[in-house]
Order: structure tokens, then sequence, then C-alpha cells
């Protein structure tokens, strides 16, 4: 069931990332063809169309990213039914939100939520609990998985905030270095865990 | 503004460079043969090893002249005499670009520790490419700094010059000014570029590895390609995160997001990023011809990012400034 679960979730973020990348193709074409026709073409009014259109092209699939996202996180503390419940429940609280309150605090409500989730999941991880759920085996491979999600989750969160004019540039820089050193140290982890690992054994082994 | 310290050593640098530039040429041509020619693949790996060196020899030297331009070159307002600077500029910049991004291959071939007929022979024939390419594409030995030679100059013969309008005087001086603090002196050119070129060039021995896997039917070549591309894809997304706070400070209140060389960067990471999630389901059905797929478009997508810089006018654009 999770291991299905997981392979659907990664399966869907690749066809997400793919559909992504197609938008961008589409979005280079459009600015090549634009470019040859009106060498000032971003200083007209076209390019304000243009944005809006890759606005409207890439914001659904960045939100449908963050939806994959938010709900990768819960997949580590819960399983069975009640992972299946919490995230209908969390789709349903972010669109409800999104109604209500609009797609960008609907979408930084999840992320909120995900980060919170995951900041319990990163201090377990590191504690070794037993109760959580992953699929790779290894301490540096779990820690640089909770990492990488939690700095993604960083990234998205305050772009969105950004993105709705909500926090000064020192915040939003504040965020993204954090978040660039989550992502970073998260990816060394889960690339080289075994080297990690290997690394700490024969330090130990050593002394 | 005495530049003739500095005109000496550009001069330097096209003399001794050419030379080393001809040897790149006639070292890859050598590393084709003996990849071609079987009598000759016992050479390969010295000839690897002489391409490196002389491509670290071409390094060193423009990294010399990048030296005496800080060292001899200063900004002046020539409205008010004030010295506003110097050129700290880095060794990978307009030409030296891809030629960096060759030195880097050349070293991640040179330095591979798979010893293998296929792997070395494909590596090798990669390398020669890229020289080639350097040769006939990116000489930066010809003109050394071609655009900052002309913007300097532009502007020493603008400011020096007797009876000129201070407002004429301004224009030339308050662009450069503007490219010095933003672009060459920036911090993050740094960390930006030679991040994403030295990612390019693991994409490439990456690339090789994906293309070995399906021709020889062996997953030896794709965990190699993996190797790669994992250490790729954490200097790749570093470097472009890096570019965030630079793109915020050097083109506030321009019009960047969505512009088309950012769009296709997207694009790179967006392909390399499912290419490492489809990697973790390769034993599945189908999943392996997938992974290598998303291989192939991530490097044609890497290749695509660095052609699109001459090619679409943009604010991240040689082509059309």
């Amino acid at each position: 069931m999770i291991k299905n679960l997981n392979y659907i979730l990664i399966l869907a973020t690749i066809v997400i990332l793919a559909a992504v990348g197609i938008a961008f193709i589409f979005g280079t074409s459009f600015s090549w063809v634009k470019s040859e026709t009106d060498a000032l073409w971003r200083q007209t009014s076209l390019y304000v169309d243009y944005v809006e259109i890759m606005n409207k092209t890439v914001g659904p699939m960045v939100i449908a990213l963050v939806v994959v996202l938010g709900l990768c996180i819960p997949k580590r503390l819960f399983s069975g039914v009640r992972l299946l419940q919490l995230m209908g429940a969390l789709t349903a609280l972010t669109a409800v939100l999104s109604v209500a309150i609009g797609v960008r605090l609907g979408i930084s409500a999840l992320l909120l939520v995900a980060m919170l989730m995951q900041l319990i999941v990163i201090m377990m991880t590191i504690f070794g609990s037993k109760r959580l759920v992953y699929e790779v085996t290894g301490f540096y491979i779990q820690v640089g998985s909770a990492l990488l999600h939690m700095g993604l989750i960083l990234f998205l969160f305050d772009l969105v905030l950004v993105g709705d004019g909500l926090a000064e540039r020192t915040l939003h820089l504040n965020i993204f270095w954090v978040a660039t050193v989550f992502i970073g140290l998260g990816m060394v982890f889960v690339f080289y865990s075994s080297e990690l690992s290997g690394l700490v054994r024969r330090r130990q082994a050593g002394s | 503004m005495d530049s003739s310290g500095y005109l000496l050593a550009r001069d330097m640098t096209t003399r001794v460079g050419q030379p080393l530039i001809y040897l790149i040429l006639i070292l890859s041509i050598a590393l084709l043969a003996a990849v071609a020619a079987p009598a000759l693949r016992q050479y390969l790996r010295y000839f690897v090893l002489a391409l490196f060196l002389n491509l670290m020899a071409g390094w060193l030297l423009l990294a010399h002249f990048h030296y005496r331009i800080a060292s001899e070159l200063v900004l002046v307002d020539p409205n008010n005499g004030t010295v506003v600077g110097r050129f700290y500029i880095p060794v990978w910049i307009e030409d030296e670009k891809f030629f960096f991004w060759t030195l880097i291959l050349a070293g991640l071939v040179l330095f591979s520790r798979y010893k293998d007929q296929a792997w070395e022979s494909a590596l090798g024939l990669t390398l020669a490419v890229f020289g080639l390419l350097t040769y006939f594409t990116s000489n930066p030995f010809i003109q050394p700094l071609k655009d900052f030679h002309e913007a300097y100059t532009r502007y020493v013969m603008t400011a020096s010059a007797p009876n000129i309008d201070p407002a004429v005087k301004a224009q030339v001086f308050y662009p450069l000014y503007g490219k010095m603090v933003g672009f060459y002196n920036s911090e993050y050119m740094w960390t930006h570029p030679p991040m994403l070129f030295i990612s390019y060039a693991t994409f490439a021995v990456a690339f090789v590895g994906g293309v070995l896997m399906l021709a020889k039917r062996d997953d030896v070549y794709e965990a190699l390609g993996y190797s790669y591309a994992k250490a790729g894809f954490i200097i790749l997304t570093i470097g472009m995160l890096l570019g965030y706070p630079w793109a915020l400070t050097a083109w506030s209140g321009e019009p960047w997001w969505y512009d088309a060389k950012i769009n296709i960067t997207l694009m790179m990471w967006v392909l390399y990023s499912a290419y490492l999630h489809a990697r973790i389901y390769m034993h599945r059905r189908g999943m392996r011809v997938t992974t290598a797929v998303l291989n192939y478009l991530g490097f044609f997508g890497v290749v695509f990012t660095y052609v699109s810089t001459y090619l679409i006018p943009g604010i991240h654009a040689v082509a059309g400034s």
C-alpha cells in the first residue's frame, strides 16, 4: 500500500515536472519568436501579457507540485487508512482555504502545516525514532530526505510570500538562505549517505 | 588613465595563447584518432593528460591576464576625477566560459577512476568534441575579453578626450560602472557561473554513462553516469539558487522572471530532477528506458541552455545585447 503510494507520488512528481518543463519550452519559444520580430518587446505590454500567460500556465502546475510535496510529508508520520484520511483532509483544507481566502494563502497554509510536520519528522529522525515510515534505510539518507523536503517547503513558502508581497526583502532572503542550506545539506546527505556512514564508521573504529 | 600595461598583457595573452589553442586542436584530433584507431588506443590516456595540461596552462594564462586587468586598470568618474574602483573579473566570462567548461570536463575524464575501454573511449570522444568546439567557437585568445575591452576602450577614449560634453562622458561611464559593480565585481560571479559550468561538465559525463548503458546494455555505465549526475545536480541546484539573490539585486526593476534563458535553465533542472526521481524505481518495467531518456533530455537541456545565451535575446543573454 505504502510502496504503491510512494510510487504514485513519484510518478505524479515526474509528470508534473515534465509538464513544467514543456511550459518552459513554450515560454522560451515564445520569447525567441517575439525577440526575432521585435527586439524591444520586453518593454511593451506584450511582455506583461506573456508573464500573465506563463503565470496562468505554470501556476497550477506549481500548485500541484506543492500539493504532492505537502502530501509526501505526512507519509513519514502515518500509514494506511490514517494516512489517506490525513491526505484527504489536507487536500480539502487547501481547497476550502483557497476558495475562501485565495489560492496563495490556501497554499501557504498547506505549506505551513507541512513545515510543522516536517520539523517533527526532522527531530524524530535525528533522535532515531522507530515510529517514522521511511522506504529507505540508513540514518544519513533519512536525515537528508527530511532536510531536503524541509528546504523545498521553505523555498516554496518563501516564494509564495514574496509573490503576494507579504515579506520584506531581508526576511525573504533570510528564509531563502536557510532553505538553500537545508536543500544543499539534504542533497549531500541523500546522495552520499553510504559514503558518510562509512566515513563515520572509520572514524569511530580509529578512535 | 594609463592602460599601456593592460594592453601589453592583452597582447601577450594573444601571442602565448595562440600556440596553446593550436595544441588544443592538435590534441583533440589526436584524441579522436586514438578513439577511432585501435593501434593508437594505448596513447589515449596520454592525449587526455596532455590536453588537460594544455587547457590548464591556457586557463592560467587567462588568469594572469585578469590579474593584470585588476592591477593595471582603474575606473575613474570622468566628471570629478574620483577613482571608483578596479575590475576583479573571474576567469569564466565571454569566450572563457566554454574554455572553462572544457577544462573541467578534461579534469573529470583524466581523473575518472573507472578503467574500461568503452568508457575511456566514449569519454575521450566527448572530450575531443569539446576541444574542437573550443577551438572553432570559443577561442578566448584571439581577442581576449573582447566585450570588456571594447567597453573600456570606448570609456577611456571618451573620458580622456578634451571638449566633450560631461553628459556624453556620463553616458559612457555609468553603464560600465553599473556593469563593474553588478556583474564583473559581483561576489556571485565567483559562485553562480563556475558552479553551473562544473555541473555541465559532470552532466556531459553522466550523458556518456546513459548512452553506454543502453548501447552496451550494462548497468555499470548507468551507475557511473548516475554518480556524476548526482554530484552535478547538487552543484547545479546550489549554483542556480545562488543566482536568485544576484538576480534580485542586479535586475531590480527589470523584467527577468520567465526570461528565455531562465526558462530553459529551469527546464534543465526539472529534467534532471525527473531523471533522479525516475531512477529510484529503475527496476520497474519501462523505467530503465524512461530514466535513460530523461538523462539524454537533461543533457540536451544543458546544451540548449548554453547555446540559448547566444541565440535568444533577453536579460540573461549575449544575443541582442
